[in-house]
């Protein structure tokens, strides 16, 4: 009787050892946490990183996922008188299936965040850095992930940077307000037209451009925008989901512009804030 | 008598083109929800016009999605669906995944997991074509949509207002068909008749 129960017992903990190896392999997601300085000065700004490898065929989402899907999150855990900035999402992917829109990422992308540093630091001292990514991972079925990161910064009185391709490559994909656009938007019953103002924007022979709006459950994200364009007038029309939610004050989109040979727009990205209420 | 045909022609002209389906005429809040007739996995026939004079729920249900599966081992749905169908309500829970596709299954084997789960639902429909969930614009496993005793659409959105895969989340959350259904069976005004919906999407 106590062998048998001494041998389950082995039983048991070998199938939980076995389990839990078996679930580090098994994601399709794997996620790996940067920083852009490994030692950090009093009153600093450094910049974290946390990169998704995506296997084939599968995707992660946008902070605005679309029609379904869950934005993939990072929750901080810092030290005393650290300050995370918002998270911020490099433009995304479209995914397309069966009259269902989503927006996300595949193979790779990298979420950034900067951090405050505080005042008082303890030279030499070691401060940890810790990250909760959570994230949906779909192909045609959909699993929930997530991860605990972290990360050792040492406190020095002159900091190095770590060199990194990592950051420039993504920070060019982070969308960013372009100076002189200034939009106007006119909300319709079924839609809502935004007016661009882009200068010498009509000197550019072939222009390809996506919009993603941020705002969730106001458009329909299949329909595909239509553009008017009306004497020097610029207009992008976007129709809104049926089931719209209650607007909200402010409608944010990020635009993704490909001009060939611009000269304006040096990064691919343009974030523009709309007032909905003008 | 000529000119009175061709009266009646102009007429008929006119109110045939009544019927031509508009765009107007998708589905919407305070609008009629549009009758369909599905057959449930025992291979009854159901109606949504069999139900006028009782509230309805539909809930658009995938077994294998998590989401779902979030509110069904946690027995929240169960809770909801025992908690309504008590009071008259109507639970339809429709699976629109078409063959091949996740949550797609074979009648015995939805019995098996009603069965395991102890779902409460009135009736399991299967839409395996999709077309009563496009004709809803059903996006997410769970989709909630709530029709009122005069079969107007009341709302459309999700089931709460914390869109994560975690049990832990349903406690906090705000649960909008107890929300709703509260304020319409008390006359009350609805405060928010669309929501985002969140989940998996149908597998159309």
């Amino acid at each position: 009787m106590k062998r048998a129960t001494y041998i389950s017992l082995i039983l048991i903990i070998m199938h939980f050892s076995i389990a839990i190896a078996l679930s580090k392999v098994k994601g399709n997601v794997s996620a790996k946490l940067y920083s852009n300085k490994s030692e950090i000065t009093a009153g600093d700004e450094i910049i974290l990183a946390v990169e998704f490898k995506i296997k084939n065929n599968w995707h992660i989402y946008w902070e605005n996922p679309g029609d379904a899907g869950m934005a993939t999150t990072l929750e901080f855990s810092l030290p005393d008188g650290f300050e995370a900035g918002k998270v911020l999402y490099p433009y995304p992917d479209k995914f397309k299936t069966e009259g269902l829109t989503s927006y996300g990422y595949k193979n790779k992308t990298v979420l950034l965040t900067k951090i405050k540093v505080p005042n008082n630091l303890k030279i030499n001292s070691d401060y940890k850095i810790k990250v909760k990514a959570l994230w949906l991972e779909c192909k045609d079925i959909c699993i929930p992930g997530e991860t605990d990161l972290e990360l050792k910064l040492k406190a020095t009185s002159k900091a190095k940077a770590t060199k990194n391709n990592t950051f420039s490559d993504y920070l060019r994909k982070i969308p960013k307000s372009v100076q002189g656009l200034v939009p106007n938007i006119q909300i319709l019953e079924k839609s809502a037209k935004i007016e661009l103002k882009f200068p010498d924007f009509f000197e550019h022979n072939s222009l390809n451009f996506d919009i993603f709006p941020l705002n969730q459950a106001v458009f329909a994200h299949s329909q595909k925008p239509k553009i008017i364009k009306d004497k020097k007038k610029f207009f992008i029309e976007l129709d809104f989901d049926p089931f719209k939610v209650e607007l909200p004050e402010k409608l944010e989109f990020v635009l993704v512009l490909d001009y060939k040979n611009s000269k304006i727009i040096d990064s691919k990205s343009i974030y523009f804030y709309v007032n909905s209420r003008n | 008598m000529k000119r009175f045909l061709i009266f009646l022609s102009l007429i008929l002209f006119v109110t045939g083109l009544n019927y031509v389906k508009a765009d107007d005429d998708l589905v919407s809040i305070d609008k009629s929800a549009p009758d369909f007739t599905l057959v449930d996995y025992k291979g009854n026939n159901i109606k949504l016009s069999d139900f006028k004079g009782k509230y309805v729920v539909l809930e658009w249900i995938n077994f294998d999605c998590p989401f779902v599966k979030k509110h069904y081992e946690s027995k929240n749905m169960q809770t909801l669906q025992n908690t309504y169908t008590e009071m008259g309500v109507v639970w339809l829970s429709i699976c629109s995944s078409a063959p091949g596709k996740q949550g797609h299954f074979s009648n015995d084997e939805i019995a098996k997991r009603i069965a395991n789960l102890s779902a409460k639902m009135n009736y399991y429909l299967i839409d395996e074509d999709g077309k009563v969930g496009k004709m809803y614009g059903a996006k997410t496993t769970p989709h909630i949509f709530i029709i009122n005793p005069n079969q107007t659409l009341i709302y459309a959105g999700g089931i709460d207002d914390i869109p994560s895969s975690k049990q832990e989340d349903i406690e906090k959350a705000n649960n909008y068909v107890v929300e709703i259904l509260t304020a319409a069976m008390n006359n009350q005004p609805i405060k928010n008749k669309t929501t985002k919906p969140y989940g998996c999407s149908v597998k159309y």
